[in-house]
Order: structure tokens, then C-alpha cells, then sequence
């Protein structure tokens, strides 16, 4: 129950920082060529036009690869996977490579939508998407 | 002879703890004697050596030894042993003068002038100041007065009388040459001794640099006197003033001392041509005057600079202390809400059909930090106690007092759940040897499956009940007076019916009492932030409260908020109406999110009905009011035959669907994997999207 967790640490403020944006974004370049997103909260109407805009920002920099990581997504509609197939051809011209690793609830839609993988691979960590980046390189190479 | 001066000196204790060569300066008989014997010997070897030089010159010493030893005795020893010192003296001068071959009368009179010269000086001094430290601008101000000056000039007026009985007939000669001679004497000797006693030089004398300053001086003083190139005696201000500014008093007394001791060797050696131009006794009398003004300016700056020193350590000394002090406060602060938040229930009762929340906030001063406290308790058969407290006091002994009652209330509970029985019980607890001054309790029994809320307060704020329909109930009946030692109240409960479950808020004066202003004003504020119906789980209502009411900002009290979200009667339908506008989306998902769990809904099932909520939503928010300024959507849901149903209503015209996005169509797709019966029905008050999802796939 979610009240009762939040009794686990009496006292301590458990949503501080909750700020009235719903979804957290940030982008770092993890390597030379590759970048990894991150997103996390909830990806809807209000707030899908946050997603297209880091893709957007990808586009043109000479990156090969994209992890984007949605594990923290805690609903996503199809608003956000508009969003998500968007982006997508942003940086299509680039030929830039997006491995996703979506949180269930993203995983859920996804399924619903695509019964095909709609990116390069679904992955359950980063870690796992930044080994099947070198992978690709190194068949690339 | 006793003197209240005594009880100001605050010099070196001659006690028993002394080391063994302070014998003579001991308490006690024996001390007595010993000292006599210590200041006749000083005594006696500086007058000879005086004597010596006098004789061996043709001229006047240049400084009395034995002055300075006298009042520099007196200056160091309590006042009740001063006459041992003066009878020491004046015998020892006595005795000296009388074997020189003086006349006893004029012998007399030196010994008496000999000794009412240090005492006058001693008297005025330790009137004054008491201990004498001479790197104090105060303590040397005092002792040049009275020990340098007024002393000196009582004693060259003796003097002089004295010496007519020798038939000296240059009395006024004879005053100057005592005086001076004399008030060099005490600069030179007597603050030689006292130096030792006084604040430490910035550096040891005894260095090389203390070498080559005693070393130089002594050089350019014999340069000035046998070269006699007076300006060259600035080299030798400059070595005192060195001797003052970098090392400290013991450094200027010694360099002077040097000084002029090698003046007076000089002068052995014959005076003639001692200064061109000027006689001999005049030419002493200035170079005497000389020596005097050096010594004391190089005091006066040793002086000036340990006050400095004392300044800025002193001030370095307080900074220390006062951040010391912060971080002291600061460490006690923490330290207290430590203990408190380990007094305090480690966790909630996890339980079926309630969503609980607390909050505790310390307050935000250490001595503030007190006694309030919150339990939830598993009574068995569905009932649950919930209880919030305060034990009147602050600090230590409240919170401590508060973990003990915490401890013996849950227990107790167990044996007598019923509220009035229960208080009844812990104020036993309150009045025995573990228990605490003064407590108020508010205790709610909360029966889930009879629907029930009995409860019972002991000079506690009453609590308040949201009911489902926003209704708000303070639950104040069933009062009686704080638990405490003397009390012999009777305890009462109420019960009300409470069928279809509600909100309940407790809590602890500090969330509601401000200064200077009636405790109702705090009531309304709480009232007004829970009124309505609320779709926030326990935790964040106390988050609402605690932010509402100013708990996050600054706390004169300790806080506590406990909110019980009671049993719903799952029957009941989820029912909202929004604003249909992006920004509302979050809040229709986070109220659905809510009522789904208090329904107890699998997980999995929560995420198709967010999605499928949310995209009924989504699309009302994007087209229902596409020629509108702005509309409402309702969303209701009921809980049926193992189905979910839900409706989505909006009172717009909606625009037909732009053919170029693909938003929309996706998201009914979406829609329709999820449920099988989507119909919507559009009419002229807008439309109804319905659709059911079942629980069991």
C-alpha cells in the first residue's frame, strides 16, 4: 500500500522535489558518437512534447547510437509513443541506431501497439543497451 | 602587617606545593625567617655592589640595586608578610651604612628612607592594580607612578635629609642623583624581577637573537660613551624598542639592564669628558635620564604589543568558541531528533482496506524538541487503534518519558482496546514510577467491518473525519482532562457510525497553535485544507497538511500528523469531475491510481486502467472542446461483477478528427486491445465513451 510506505521513515519528506513537471528529461553523451537519454515520470499530452524536443537536440550532432532509457516512466500513453515514433524520424537521416529500455508500463504500450520491435532492441538496463551498441560497432566495423 | 591588598594579589601561591628552593618564601614561621634571610642577602650584595661602584667612581652610581629589589619583593609577596621584607631591608641598610663608618643617626636615615620609599611605591601600586603584570599598558602605568616615581622622590627627600648629616651640602644634587638613581634602580632591578612574573615575551631572550640584541646594545653603548658621538645613543633606543616590539618586558629590562650596567663599569673607568662640554655630575644625571626614558619606552612598547596580542588572540579565542557553539547546537539538534525519530513507531501498520500516513517534524529548536508521538496498532477482528499524543515538556526527559508511555500504550492496548478503558489504564502507567508528568492523548478505535469509529481524548485537539462525501466531523466529544500524577477523572467515549470509511486526521497542537491567536483559527485553516472530497493517499494529506500549514517553513513546537484513509466501501464508484485541459491529466490518473488500490486492484490491471483512463481523457482534452474555450470531463467507475466500468463524459461538440494525425487513431487502437465493448454515444449535450475492463483475464 502506497501510505503505508511512506510511514516506513517517519518524518522524512518522500516527495520532496516534486516539482509540477511530470516528466524528467535529461541527455548526456555517454561516448564518442553514442548518447543516452533519460526519462522518467509520466509521458502524456502535457508533457509528450518534452520528448520529441531531446530528439530533436540529437539531431545533426554525428551521433551513431541513442540509448534511451524510459525505466523510470510510470505511464506512458499513446501521446507519449507518438512522441517516441517521432523522435524516431527525427533522427532518422542520421542513421542513428536507438536502443530503448522501457519501464513495463512503456513496455506494455509498446506491445499493444507493435507486435514487431519498433526500435533496434528492447532491453531491460542500459547496461545491457550499451553492450548491444559496442556489439553493433564491432559488427559495423 | 595585614593589608586587604593582600586578597587582590594574585601571584605566585606559596604553598606547599612549592618546589623546595621556594623555602623561604613559604607560609608559616619558618617562610618568614627564610625571607628575612632572602631579602637581607639581595639586599645586602646590591647595596655593596652600589657602594662599590660609588666608591670606585668619582661620581654617584648610576643606579640603586637595592630599590628595586625592596619593591619588587613587596610587589610579589601578600601584604601580610611585607614587614619581614621592609625589616629585612632597613636592618641590612643599617647595618651596611653603620660598617661603612656612617654616623648611626644618618645611617637611620637611610634605612628609614629605604624603606618608606618601597612601601609608598608598593602601597600605591597594589591599591591600584593588585598583581602586577608588566606587559599591561594599565599595570605599567601604575607601577612607574608608584614604584618608579612617587616612591623614589618620598625616598630622595629622606635622603637628602639624611645626607646633611654627613655635612653633604649639595642637598638638591643629592635629591636628583637619589631620585634618579633610585627610580632606575626599580625600572632596571625591580622590573628585572617582576618581568618574570609577567605575560611571556612573543620570543626567548635566551636565542641567538636575544644574543646578538643584548650583544649590539652593549657594543653601541660603549661606541656612544667612548667615541662620545651622541647621536650613535640612538642605536641604543632603537635595540630597546627592538627588544619591546619583537621580544617582550623580560628582553627590555634585560637589555637595559645591560645597559646600564655597562655605564656604570664605563664610569668606574672615570667620567671626564663623560658628555663634552658639560660637568661630569650633570652629564650623569643626564645620561641617567637617558637610560630611564629608553627602558621605559621599550616597556611601553613591549606593553603595547602584548596588548595587541592578547587582543587577537582573544578575539581568534571568541570566534572559536562561538562557532564551536553553532556547531554544538546544531550537533544536539540533530542528535535529539535522532532519539526522538527512534522513540517514534520504526513503521505503519500494513493493513487491509486502510491506507495510513504520519508525519513527525522536530522542532526547530533543540530545546523545543519534546514529547509528541503517533501509534498504529493491530487490534484484531478488523479493528485498528490509531493514537497521537503529547507529553508536556521539552527536550530530553519529555522525549524519553514519550518513548516508555509509547511503549506501555501499545501494550496496554492490546489488554484493553476500548478507548475510555484504555486511558484509564495508561494513566495508571502516567501516575507509577516510569510514567510522566502530564499527557494528553486523542485514541480513536477504528472497526472497519462494523464501521465504527469509537474513540476518547484526554485534553487532546479534537481529530477530524472527512467523510466520503467531504463532509467534515470534529470528532470532540468524549473529552476528559490530561492524563497526569494527581488526576482522578473518569474517561469517556463516544462512537459514531462511520458506514462508508472517510479520511481521518490526527495530530498534535504544534500543527494547528500559532502564537497569539485562538486555537479555532488553527481548526478552520486544517478544515479548509481537507474539505471536499480528497483523492490523495494518507501520505499525501499529511504532505498537504504539513505544507499548508506552515510545518515545512519553521516550527516553534514539535508536529505530529497521523492520517488513517479508512475502509471504502468497495461498492462505491469512482466518480470525478476535471477541468479538460493537458495539464488536468496527471491529476484524473493520480485520483484513479488512488481509488484503484484502495479497491485493491492487481497491479497489472491498475496499468490497463491508467492507460485506458488515460487515453479517454486525452482525447476529450484534444477534441471535445475543439470550438469551446474550455469544458469539464467526468470520469466514473464501477466496480461490477468482476468488472471494471467505466464511463467517460464530456459536454462538448468535438471536431472531426484531422485526418493527418495519427495521435488519436493509435491511441483508440490502444483502446480497443484492451477492452472489447469501447462505444461512445454522442448526442446534443456531448458525448459518453464507455467501455469495461474484467478483473479476471
Amino acid at each position: 500500500m502506497k501510505g503505508a510506505s511512506f510511514g516506513d521513515i517517519p518524518g522524512v519528506r518522500m516527495n520532496e522535489g516534486k516539482s509540477e513537471t511530470i516528466l524528467q528529461t535529461s541527455l548526456e553523451t555517454v561516448r564518442e558518437g553514442v548518447a543516452l537519454m533519460r526519462l522518467s515520470g509520466e509521458i502524456d499530452l502535457s508533457s509528450a512534447a518534452g520528448v520529441t524536443d531531446k530528439f530533436a537536440e540529437c539531431a545533426g550532432q554525428g551521433l551513431t547510437d541513442m540509448v534511451v532509457d524510459a525505466t523510470g516512466v510510470t505511464f506512458m500513453d499513446s501521446t507519449g509513443l507518438h512522441a517516441l515514433i517521432e523522435g524516431k524520424r527525427l533522427v532518422h537521416d542520421d542513421g542513428i541506431r536507438i536502443y530503448l529500455v522501457p519501464s513495463p508500463q512503456v513496455r506494455r504500450v509498446l506491445e499493444l501497439v507493435f507486435p514487431e520491435p519498433l526500435f533496434a532492441a528492447r532491453l531491460d538496463s542500459v547496461e545491457e543497451a550499451l553492450a548491444a551498441v559496442d556489439g553493433n560497432s564491432a559488427v559495423g566495423a | 602587617m595585614t593589608s586587604p591588598t593582600a586578597e587582590k594579589t594574585t601571584g605566585p601561591a606559596f604553598d606547599a606545593e612549592a618546589p623546595w628552593w621556594w623555602w623561604p618564601l613559604r607560609n608559616g614561621a619558618r617562610g618568614l625567617v627564610g625571607l628575612f634571610v632572602l631579602v637581607a642577602v639581595c639586599y645586602g650584595i646590591g647595596s655593596k655592589l652600589a657602594i662599590l661602584l660609588v666608591e670606585a667612581s668619582d661620581l654617584q652610581g648610576v643606579f640603586f640595586i637595592p630599590a628595586g629589589i625592596t619593591v619588587a619583593f613587596l610587589l610579589r609577596i601578600p601584604g601580610r608578610a611585607w614587614w619581614v621584607i621592609l625589616l629585612a631591608a632597613g636592618l641590612t641598610e643599617y647595618v651596611i651604612d653603620v660598617t661603612s663608618d656612617f654616623p648611626p643617626m644618618a645611617s637611620l636615615g637611610f634605612a628609614a628612607a629605604n624603606t618608606v620609599e618601597p612601601l609608598i611605591g608598593a602601597l600605591i601600586v597594589t591599591r591600584a592594580i593588585g598583581y602586577v603584570d608588566l606587559a599591561r599598558r594599565r599595570d605599567l602605568f601604575w607601577f612607574t607612578l608608584g614604584a618608579v616615581v612617587v616612591g623614589p622622590l618620598v625616598g630622595a627627600v629622606l635622603g637628602a635629609g639624611a645626607d646633611r648629616y654627613l655635612g653633604g651640602d649639595e642637598l638638591f644634587a643629592t635629591f636628583w642623583q637619589w631620585w634618579l638613581g633610585d627610580a632606575l634602580g626599580v625600572i632596571l632591578v625591580g622590573g628585572a624581577i617582576l618581568a618574570w612574573g609577567s605575560s611571556p615575551d612573543r620570543r626567548p631572550l635566551m636565542s641567538p637573537w636575544g644574543f646578538i640584541l643584548i650583544l649590539g646594545s652593549v657594543t653601541m653603548t660603549v661606541l656612544v660613551l667612548v667615541t662620545t658621538d651622541l647621536p650613535l645613543v640612538f642605536t641604543v633606543l632603537i635595540g630597546v624598542i627592538i627588544a619591546g616590539a619583537l621580544f617582550g618586558v623580560r628582553a627590555v629590562v634585560m637589555t637595559s639592564l645591560t645597559i646600564a650596567t655597562t655605564v656604570a663599569l664605563i664610569l668606574v673607568g672615570g667620567s671626564e669628558g663623560l658628555i663634552v662640554g658639560i660637568e661630569p655630575a650633570t652629564a650623569l644625571v643626564l645620561i641617567k635620564l637617558q637610560v630611564g626614558t629608553f627602558a621605559m619606552t621599550g616597556l611601553l612598547v613591549a606593553a603595547e604589543s602584548n596588548e595587541r596580542d592578547r587582543a587577537a588572540s582573544a578575539a581568534v579565542l571568541a570566534a572559536a568558541e562561538a562557532e564551536g557553539q553553532g556547531r554544538e547546537r546544531e550537533r544536539q539538534r540533530e542528535l535529539a531528533v535522532q532519539v526522538q525519530r527512534g522513540l517514534l513507531p520504526d513503521r505503519l501498520l500494513d493493513i487491509d482496506g486502510m491506507d495510513l500516513g504520519a508525519r513527525y517534524e522536530a522542532a526547530d529548536d533543540t530545546f523545543e524538541v519534546g514529547g509528541d508521538w503517533y501509534d498504529t496498532l493491530d487490534l484484531g477482528d478488523g479493528r485498528v487503534g490509531l493514537a497521537v499524543g503529547d507529553i508536556v515538556g521539552h527536550g530530553l526527559k519529555a522525549m524519553t518519558a514519550m518513548g516508555r508511555l509509547r511503549t506501555a500504550f501499545a501494550a496496554l492496548a492490546l489488554h484493553d482496546p476500548e478507548p475510555a478503558d484504555l486511558l484509564s489504564s495508561v494513566e495508571r502507567f502516567v501516575q507509577s514510577p516510569d510514567g510522566t508528568d502530564f499527557v494528553t492523548v486523542f485514541y480513536a478505535l477504528v472497526d472497519v467491518s462494523a464501521g465504527t469509529i469509537t474513540y476518547s481524548s484526554a485534553g487532546h485537539p479534537p481529530a477530524l473525519l472527512v467523510k466520503n462525501g467531504g463532509e467534515l466531523t470534529w470528532l470532540d466529544q468524549g473529552n476528559s482532562g490530561p492524563l497526569y500524577s494527581e488526576s482522578l477523572e473518569m474517561r469517556h467515549q463516544v462512537t459514531i457510525e462511520c458506514p462508508d470509511g472517510g479520511t481521518l486526521v490526527l495530530y498534535s497542537d504544534g500543527l494547528v497553535e500559532r502564537r497569539g491567536e485562538p486555537l479555532e483559527m488553527g481548526l478552520d485553516r486544517l478544515a479548509a485544507l481537507v474539505s471536499g472530497p480528497i483523492q490523495l493517499t494518507a501520505a499525501e494529506i499529511c504532505d498537504r497538511l504539513a505544507s499548508g500549514l506552515g510545518v515545512d517553513e519553521s516550527r516553534e513546537d514539535d508536529v505530529v500528523i497521523l492520517v488513517a484513509n479508512l475502509a471504502p466501501d468497495t461498492t462505491s464508484d469512482f466518480a470525478g469531475r476535471y477541468p479538460a485541459l493537458p495539464e488536468e491529466l496527471a491529476r484524473v490518473r493520480a485520483a484513479v491510481r488512488m481509488w484503484s488500490s484502495r479497491n485493491r486492484l492487481p497491479a497489472s490491471v491498475i496499468d490497463d486502467v491508467m492507460i485506458l483512463v488515460g487515453e479517454a481523457c486525452s482525447n476529450v482534452v484534444r477534441h471535445a472542446y475543439a470550438d469551446e474555450d474550455q469544458g469539464d470531463m467526468e470520469v466514473t467507475i464501477a466496480h461490477r461483477d468482476g468488472k471494471l466500468e467505466f464511463e467517460i463524459r464530456d459536454w462538448g461538440t468535438w471536431a472531426p478528427p484531422s485526418s493527418e494525425s495519427r495521435g488519436p487513431g493509435m491511441g483508440i487502437g490502444i483502446m480497443r486491445k484492451l477492452t472489447s465493448d469501447l462505444e461512445h454515444a454522442s448526442g446534443a449535450t456531448g458525448t459518453r465513451v464507455t467501455f469495461s475492463l474484467p478483473l479476471q483475464r
